[in-house]
């Protein structure tokens, strides 16, 4: 019996052996001096694959220092991916920046950054709409969690999209 | 879904993902020796195991100290071997291991996992919110799945004592050959990213 226990081991030891963590992106929006501020983390592994599969073959985010080119695809991605309406109209987004971040080499992170061009004003009875299908075409098992922070007074909300659920718009009523 | 929810189903997500299978398999070499009737000492285990993760998860998502992820990746299988080890050594040579040892041992594993959770939180969670509540419910979320891991195992390890000829001691050596195993295959892997 000892023997086919280590046999049976063995067999398991050479089967497929991934290490990965969940497909999951964070994006956080706070607010200040009348403007949003918009936060999207996302796995750099996951987004290479998917601009891969988006047909930029040649991108790859797995690094410490991102090109123009990076980002400039980057910003055409999220542009296509990821919006906000606030009470029925689209608010344009202006890019700040992407980094990379190394805290963990193994599953470095995209830091990207954005403001909103105007000025909002989020009040009681207003209706938040975002769209964020960020990594959908790549990861069937993709969920993306958007935060906001005090957006009305202290009050922190959640939004969770799942690729499986097709969730591509969730709207929220303050 | 709310934001409490929200980080309670990431961390029982997390610890259930079994494409990063390493903390499921230290949960069940850690469990391996123990039979069901003895499920109090295994309450003791995996809390004193989610006692530890939680101290060097909020320490390190906290910044109290930052640590190098590719020896804490590599460090996580080498804590599945020594279990595996230790399990393979009190079998074949009949002895029994000190419980207070046995529990210190899993407080201090549970710290070096806790570290490699970290990686996994630090990527989801924003430095601009209070961390108190996200990590609370992460850390709840984690012992949520590890009890329900151990709980399925246990099960499972119940109904195979019914069958005639099963052996506790084929029980540990089964298991523990499995993780000895994997966390070996884990650590030549990951040695490489040192």
């Amino acid at each position: 019996m000892k023997k086919y226990s280590f046999l049976f081991a063995l067999v398991v030891l050479v089967s497929s052996f991934t290490h990965h963590i969940l497909k999951i992106s964070n994006t956080t929006i706070t607010k200040s001096e009348g403007k949003l501020n918009i936060e999207i983390k996302l796995f750099a592994d996951d987004l290479t694959e998917t601009m891969k599969s988006t047909g930029h073959s040649k991108l790859n985010y797995n690094k410490a220092s991102l090109t123009a080119k990076d980002k400039e695809e980057l910003q055409k991605y999220i542009a296509k991916n990821f919006s906000i309406q606030l009470n029925g109209t689209a608010q344009s987004i202006q890019f700040i920046d992407a980094t990379t971040d190394l805290t963990d080499p193994n599953n470095s992170v995209i830091v990207v950054k954005y403001t909103s061009v105007n000025n909002i004003s989020v009040n009681k009875g207003s209706k938040l709409k975002i769209k964020n299908t960020l990594l959908f075409e790549a990861m069937a098992e993709q969920r993306n969690m958007v935060t906001l922070l005090n957006l009305v007074g202290g009050e922190i909300e959640v939004m969770n999209f799942a690729c499986k659920d097709k969730d591509v718009f969730q709207e929220l009523v303050y | 879904m709310s934001f409490f929810y929200t980080y309670l189903s990431l961390g029982l997500d997390h610890i259930t993902d079994v494409q990063g299978y390493d903390h499921i398999l230290f949960l069940l070499v850690l469990s391996a020796l123990y039979p069901l009737s003895e499920w109090k000492k295994i309450l003791v285990l995996v809390t004193a195991f989610t006692i530890g993760h939680s101290l060097s998860l909020a320490c390190a998502a906290l910044g109290i100290f930052q640590v190098n992820s590719a020896w804490i990746e590599f460090l996580i299988p080498v804590t599945i071997l020594l279990t595996c080890v230790l399990n393979l050594y009190e079998t074949k040579f009949e002895l029994k291991q000190s419980d207070k040892l046995v529990y210190i041992l899993a407080l201090v594993f549970g710290l070096i996992h806790g570290l490699g959770f970290s990686n996994f939180f630090a990527a989801i969670y924003s430095d601009q919110m209070s961390i108190v509540l996200p990590l609370f419910s992460f850390n709840l979320g984690l012992e949520i799945g590890q009890l329900i891991i151990v709980l399925i195992f246990m099960l499972l390890k119940f109904m195979l004592s019914l069958v005639p000829r099963f052996s506790k001691q084929d029980w540990t050596i089964f298991i523990s050959g499995i993780g000895f195993g994997l966390s070996l295959m884990m650590m030549l892997e990951r040695f490489s990213a040192l």
